[in-house]
Formats: C-alpha cells, sequence, structure tokens
C-alpha cells in the first residue's frame, strides 16, 4: 500500500464482488426476530390507529368551530362599514362644518331663514292635510286597528272591514289608507319636531329629511317615549322662541297652531340657557307683531328671565315702543 | 399505486397512520440489507439477531419521529449504525479478534453457490465468495463500516458522513483505503 487512497471509480470490481458474494450468503435473520417485529410494529398501528380515530372527530369539531369562529369575527371586517344613520345625522349637526355644500344643502343662515324654512315645511302638502284632519288628541300610541266591538257602527268604507267576533286586529289597513287619525297626529308631530330640531342646530334639509323619517319610522315600531317627547318639546320652543326673537310671525303663528290643535302643554313660556322666554326675546328684539301674538296664546306678561328682567323692561330697555308696552300693561304685565 | 409500489417514505408515512402492512413491506424489503450489515460488522449471527430486532423495534416506535427531509434508508441505516456502535462498546471485552475471525470464518464458510452453475464454476465462485467476505472481515471497523453502508445500504458519501459523524473528505478516505485493502486481500487470496 503505498499511502495514497485508490481512486472509489475504478472499484466497481470490488463492490460487484461483494454483492453477488453476499447474494449467495445464505444466513438469514431467525424468525423468531421476524416474528417479534411485525408484532410488535402491528401491535403499535392499532394504538395508532385508534389515536387517530380517538382524536379525529374532536380535531374536525374543533376545526369547524375555528373556522365559524374565524368567520364570524373576521367577516364584518371585511365587509363595506354600514354608515350608522345617528352617526350620520350627528355629523350633520355638528355646527360649523368645514365639509363643502351645494346649493341645496346650503342651511339657513340666520333666525330669519330658519325660522322660515320652519314655517314651509308646515305649509307642505302632508303636514297641515294631516294637521287638519287630525282628530283630538289621543295617546301616541300605534294601534293599527283596534278590534271593533260588536256594536260598533260599521268601519268606513276605506278600511276593511273588521269581523266583529275577532278580538284580534284586523289586517292592515291598505296602500292609501293614512291608518288610524292618531297614529298619523303622532307621524305627523315627530316629524315637524325633528324637521324643527334640525334646523335649530343647522341640520341641512337632506339631513332633516333623514331625521323626519326616522323619527317617523320610531313613531311608527313603537309608542315614542317620555324622553323623545321631552326633547321633542324643547326643540320645539326653541324654534318658537328664534321666531319670536326674528318675528317671524307666520312661523310664529304655525308653531302655536300646531301646540294648541295636538292639545299638548304649551311651551309657549319654555325658557332657553338664560331664562329667557320668547316673549321676552320679542320684546327685547321689538317684535310687535310677535309680542301681540304671543300674548294672545296666552303667553305670561310677566316671566322674567335669570336676572329679573321681564318683558316690560325688556320692551324699554329695547326702544321702548309704545304699542308693546300698552300690550303688555293689557295683559297684565307689571 | 399499490402499496408494493409505494415508496420507503410512503409506506412509513402510512404505517405512523396505523398501516401495519406498509411496516411489514418496508421490512422486508430492508430485511437482508440490514441483516449483511449488522452480521458483518459484528461478526456473529446471534448478536445480529439481537441487534436487528432492537434495530425494527426501535423504526416501529420512531416513527412517527422520522422526518421525509431525509431518506427512509439513511435514516434506517443511521439507526442499525447506532445501536450497532453501542452494542461493540458494550461487548467490546467480550469479544476478542480471535473470535471474531472466526467468526467471519464460518461466516465465508456458509457461500453456497448457485446450483445452475457447475461444479466446477460453483466451487470456484464459492471459494471466491468466501474470499471477498473473509477480506471484509478483516478490514477495520470504520472502513467496514463505511464500506458495507455503501455496498448495502447504497448511501453516499455524505449520508455515509453523517451517519458515522465524520467530514466527507475523511469518509472518502476511508471507502477509498477498504477497496485497496480488499482489492488487496483479494489478490492474495487469488
Amino acid at each position: 500500500m503505498n499511502g495514497t487512497p485508490p481512486d472509489p471509480d475504478f472499484a466497481d470490481d470490488v463492490d460487484d464482488r461483494y454483492r453477488r458474494a453476499s447474494a449467495l450468503d445464505p444466513s438469514r435473520p431467525s424468525e423468531a426476530v421476524r416474528s417479534a417485529v411485525l408484532e410488535h410494529a402491528a401491535k403499535l398501528a392499532a394504538q395508532r390507529a385508534e389515536k387517530n380515530r380517538r382524536w379525529r372527530r374532536p380535531a374536525i369539531f374543533g376545526t369547524l368551530a375555528a373556522a365559524a369562529l374565524a368567520g364570524l369575527l373576521i367577516t364584518p371586517r371585511l365587509l363595506p362599514p354600514r354608515e350608522d344613520p345617528r352617526k350620520k345625522a350627528s355629523e350633520s349637526l355638528a355646527p360649523r362644518s368645514p365639509a363643502p355644500r351645494t346649493a341645496e344643502a346650503e342651511p339657513p343662515r340666520n333666525e330669519r331663514e330658519r325660522a322660515k324654512f320652519v314655517a314651509d315645511e308646515m305649509r307642505s302638502p302632508a303636514a297641515p292635510a294631516t294637521a287638519a284632519t287630525s282628530p283630538p288628541p289621543s295617546p301616541p300610541v300605534p294601534s293599527p286597528s283596534p278590534p271593533a266591538p260588536a256594536s260598533s257602527p260599521p268601519a268606513p268604507a276605506s278600511s276593511p272591514p273588521a269581523p266583529a267576533s275577532s278580538p284580534e286586529p284586523s289586517s292592515p289597513p291598505p296602500a292609501g289608507s293614512a291608518g288610524s287619525p292618531a297614529l298619523r297626529a303622532s307621524d305627523s308631530l315627530a316629524a315637524s319636531l325633528a324637521q324643527q330640531s334640525a334646523f335649530t342646530r343647522g341640520l341641512t334639509p337632506r339631513a332633516a329629511a333623514a331625521a323626519k323619517s326616522r323619527t317617523t319610522a320610531g313613531a311608527e315600531a313603537q309608542p315614542r317615549s317620555a324622553a323623545g317627547a321631552a326633547a321633542g318639546r324643547i326643540d320645539a320652543a326653541a324654534a318658537l322662541r328664534e321666531a319670536a326673537q326674528a318675528g317671524d310671525t307666520d312661523t310664529l303663528q304655525a308653531l302655536l297652531a300646531r301646540q294648541s290643535d295636538i292639545g299638548r302643554p304649551s311651551d309657549i313660556d319654555a325658557r332657553d340657557s338664560s331664562g329667557r322666554t320668547a316673549l321676552l326675546l320679542a320684546t327685547l328684539h321689538g317684535q310687535r307683531a310677535a309680542v301681540e301674538a304671543l300674548l294672545a296664546a296666552g303667553a305670561d306678561p310677566n316671566a322674567a328671565d335669570a336676572h329679573g328682567t321681564t318683558p316690560l323692561q325688556a320692551t324699554i330697555a329695547g326702544g321702548a315702543q309704545p304699542e308693546i308696552i300698552a300690550a303688555l300693561q293689557r295683559a297684565g304685565a307689571h | 399505486m399499490t402499496l408494493t409500489e409505494a415508496s420507503d417514505e410512503t409506506l412509513i408515512a402510512r404505517y405512523c397512520r396505523g398501516d401495519a402492512a406498509a411496516f411489514e413491506l418496508l421490512y422486508r424489503r430492508h430485511e437482508m440489507r440490514i441483516w449483511h450489515y449488522l452480521k458483518r460488522n459484528v461478526g456473529n449471527p446471534a448478536a445480529a439477531d439481537e441487534l436487528m430486532q432492537e434495530v425494527w423495534f426501535a423504526v416501529a416506535r420512531d416513527a412517527p419521529r422520522y422526518a421525509p427531509t431525509a431518506r427512509f434508508t439513511t435514516w434506517l441505516f443511521a439507526i442499525a449504525h447506532n445501536r450497532m456502535i453501542d452494542s461493540i462498546r458494550k461487548n467490546r471485552r467480550q469479544m476478542s479478534v480471535e473470535s471474531v475471525g472466526y467468526a467471519g470464518d464460518s461466516a465465508a464458510a456458509q457461500v453456497i453457490a448457485d446450483p445452475a452453475m457447475g461444479p466446477l464454476a460453483a466451487a470456484v465462485a464459492q471459494d471466491q465468495s468466501a474470499a471477498i467476505l473473509r477480506a471484509v472481515d478483516t478490514l477495520p471497523d470504520e472502513q467496514r463500516s463505511a464500506f458495507l453502508l455503501q455496498v448495502e445500504g447504497d448511501l453516499s458519501v455524505e449520508e455515509i458522513a453523517e451517519i458515522m459523524h465524520s467530514s466527507f473528505e475523511t469518509t472518502k478516505s476511508r471507502l477509498r483505503y477498504a477497496r485497496a485493502k480488499l482489492r488487496e486481500l483479494l489478490e492474495e487470496y487469488a
């Protein structure tokens, strides 16, 4: 051996000779070894198969449950965001919004324009007609068609006849029928209040329409809550004060008539944050017609503000129009 | 694809899922290669039997740990090599050079010729087979293991180096020396 390793490529003859010799070797592992190995392997295989069966069903259920949970959590994020109408309305209500406004969406710039808008809304075909045909006030509980007693007179031809023996409400009125008068009045009031509220906050006409529809829908779905009614009164009182201050007698009369029609407690003496009533604001700004209208509607002629200023004192401070002073005195101001 | 056509890697995967027939097929495919490797290294059929059982028990037990990144044959011969090394170390005191030599002689003496050969050809083949088996028995342990891993396991130099925990060059040298030694011995026998 010269110390230099031979090239294995030239050693194939050795490998072949070994392989031939190995193939002729009759020695084999004992049959006992083979049996023991195969028996042991079969036992382990059976254990693994059982383990697989035991875990397969929970694994499938677990996978399905995880997939369902992931779908519930992820799918809403993948869907386009739904615009919350309340959020949209609140965004529209934000004062001095920097967003550009179209001519159509331009809100009234001053008190007079706002009051005029309210008056226009009131003159719209739906609202006055509803108000004119509204029955005497009734609780704003939606009642599609109360069961007609057996002794009641027959229902009008336009409404479906209710079976006398059936205590259940009849089917909803067909298209064109406006439902019960109480519901119509309630809806109309809710819509008007929403509209007025929108204007007192600088709401655009489009947002006002959305608020109106929302308010009407709410009235249809369920009785208006006491809190909602209180909010409506506050908004109506604010509109009343603004109309009085601006001297917009049309709006003022419409608001006073509306309150009178529905028979609600009058907001005529409602106060603003400074304790001023609509009459005080009208006298302070010298709005004679508004003063007379308010006094005629029953406004308190002595309702002072938070500083104790009465309408009479406000009149003097605003220029002391004799007609206003006379009107106040006739109403009992001192 | 039938079970018999499946690769070793497919069979071990099926066995992991509980298919005992896949393991039996694997065993029959590699039984004699492992057996020859073990027996020629330890030189004792009884010890080889014991090792054979240990190796295949380990294969059955550790099958789920088999990573398909390596060939199944490499993994199988690695187990066999490690078991064999452990066994040699454990029994070194009991094994003498004479006993190993005797075992080699007896193994070579058991070689039988192909019955289809004529009497003279059969005698020559038997003699040549016994000669190379005796030559393999006389190789140093590392050279013999490397040579047997290549001819019985059809493993590459890289795979042998990995199994024997040696470098590529060292393994390559061991193979060259082993073949040179075998050639030399065969010339002497001739």
